[in-house]
């Protein structure tokens, strides 16, 4: 492993600690292990009514920081634990679809931009849910289903069971023009959709295509030792 | 405005008025839960009481817990022969009622659906037996201490803290932590705030906050406490660890700059924070803005 972000760019920590002073004064980084911990309160501010609600968060900004996305536990049980609810067994929020987030944000976000964005739109989410039974953004199914829903708005395609095929052209390094076309039709992709896919090579990664194509189960995260079994932090 | 005038209307917004209907809903839990007690020990007739932030005059609307104490007379063996059969026959009780979750010398009650996660109903109760026939000092059962046996006194530590002269500094202090997460025990913080602030003489609630602060930023690894009650036999250090010392070192070093730089107001909020519920249209304000700007849709592994 190599030197973790916070000791190889302390400048960044700093950056990060003078942000939170400024825009989230009840948010505190900690260095804990081989990462930070960003701990406190997260307030959603609404226009004419100040602070809203707030809630008790970690975040994990691992070394690998800020390639490796952060993750975010609500650690009061202030939200129900249940995947319905878009929380892991162990309190983490499941922001988005991590596919999507790489997509979006390739060399990651500032954290300022990560707490603002991602992080606030959750929680918002979750107190209109609680209050109109509604995800205001949508939702995304769970588990891979979910991932493929993703793809499947992001390729364009009109059935989620195109998704593997058309991922598994993306992933190829050399695309030639006799394998078949992903779109099921028995003809070679050269006498298909060759040109549509050659534009969505240029768009999508093939990096990115290739974990699209990686169906095994995301674990969920595992709260810092500082966060007990309960989420409670200790 | 003035510092101590903002701080007294966020003590103010903090302040649980007798008939509130929070204070109605902790006093129908305590009925609720003395009568399950008593009707399970009713051969023993065990002393019932607030303790904890309601018996100080240190609650703050924002965070509490309803602590109830469960002593039984030093010559009671009906709840149990040891302090440990104390604790489990309590537990038992309870449970008939509630999940308990079992804290070192209390039992948390949490609610009975366990589909919810963390319904927690922030009521604490503490069993214990007094040591002789004056009914002042108890003996608790320790559940993870080496120790099995703790001494102590609740109207000591009652009036320690009631009587300091510092419980508005506390109810503010106790906020910040809420506030922050610091993850320091009430008892441990509160002991802390008198032992500062009794080494000088400060009346202005700004002047109290910042001292203390100023402690926790620069003496962090020299703070120490002692329980009133019983300081030679109840040692306190394992609660002062060196993740707590670092917790308040960092928070109160972040605080005292974001006052610094923005004023009390970050630190605190609006005073009347979280009284105003959040509006239909002050949410789908919210929400449009991040519609447009892309907002990801949560999902679950």
């Amino acid at each position: 492993m190599g030197t973790p972000w916070n000791k190889a760019n302390p400048g960044l920590l700093k950056q990060i600690r003078e942000d939170l002073i400024e825009h989230y004064p009840t948010l505190h980084a900690y260095e804990e292990g081989a990462g930070i911990v960003v701990r406190g309160t997260f307030p959603i501010e609404l226009p004419d009514v100040g602070t809203a609600e707030r809630f008790h968060i970690t975040i994990v900004l691992p070394p690998g920081y800020p390639k490796v996305i952060p993750t975010v536990f609500e650690t009061k049980g202030r939200i129900p634990w249940k995947p319905d609810r878009h929380m892991g067994e162990h309190g983490a929020a499941c922001l988005f679809v991590p596919e999507e987030y790489r997509l979006k944000y390739p060399a990651g976000q500032r954290f300022l931009e990560f707490l603002q964005g991602s992080v606030r739109d959750y929680f918002l989410a979750q107190l209109v849910f609680e209050r109109d039974n509604v995800w205001p953004f949508g939702q995304r199914p769970h588990g891979v289903d979910g991932r493929h829903e993703f793809f499947k708005e992001l390729l364009g395609l009109p059935e989620s069971r195109l998704v593997h095929s058309y991922l598994s052209c993306l992933a190829i390094k050399d695309l030639k023009g006799h394998i078949f076309c992903p779109c099921g039709s028995g003809k070679r992709i050269r006498e298909c959709h060759w040109n549509e896919v050659q534009l969505l090579r240029a768009r999508v990664p093939r990096r990115l295509a290739q974990e699209g194509l990686d169906t095994r189960q995301v674990a969920p995260a595992r709260p810092p030792a500082s966060v007990g079994s309960s989420g409670k932090v200790l | 405005m003035d510092a101590d005038k903002y701080l007294k209307e966020v003590l103010e917004a903090q302040t649980l008025a007798e008939d509130s209907d929070e204070i109605k809903a902790l006093q129908k839990r305590r009925a609720e839960v003395e009568k399950l007690l008593r009707a399970e020990f009713k051969d023993s007739n065990p002393r019932i009481r607030y303790a904890g932030s309601k018996s100080k005059g240190t609650m703050i609307a924002e965070s509490y817990d309803l602590d109830l104490t469960c002593y039984f007379a030093n010559d009671d063996t009906s709840a149990g022969e040891s302090l440990k059969d104390i604790y489990n026959n309590v537990k038992k009780a309870l449970e008939k009622k509630y999940k308990v979750s079992p804290k070192n010398t209390a039992l948390r009650l949490l609610g009975l659906d366990q589909d919810v996660h963390g319904q927690d109903f922030h009521i604490d109760i503490v069993p214990g037996r007094f040591t002789d026939a004056d009914e002042k000092d108890v003996f608790l059962h320790q559940e993870d201490a080496q120790k099995e046996r703790l001494k102590t006194n609740l109207d000591v530590h009652v009036s320690h803290v009631k009587d300091s002269g510092y419980t508005d500094a506390i109810r503010l202090l106790k906020l910040w932590r809420e506030r922050n997460d610091a993850n320091i025990k009430t008892f441990v913080l509160e002991l802390l705030i008198i032992d500062i602030l009794s080494a000088k003489s400060l009346t202005r609630f700004s002047s109290q906050l910042t001292f203390v602060w100023e402690q926790f930023r620069d003496k962090s690894d020299q703070l120490t406490v002692k329980d009133p009650a019983n300081p030679e036999g109840n040692d306190l250090s394992k609660l002062l660890t060196n993740e707590v010392r670092n917790t308040l070192k960092r928070v109160a070093t972040d605080t005292l700059e974001t006052i610094d730089k923005q004023g009390w107001e970050a630190v605190f909020g609006k005073p009347k924070e979280g009284k105003t519920a959040a509006s239909t249209e002050a949410l789908i304000a919210a929400v449009t803005s991040r519609q447009a700007a892309g907002a990801m849709k949560p999902w679950a592994p």
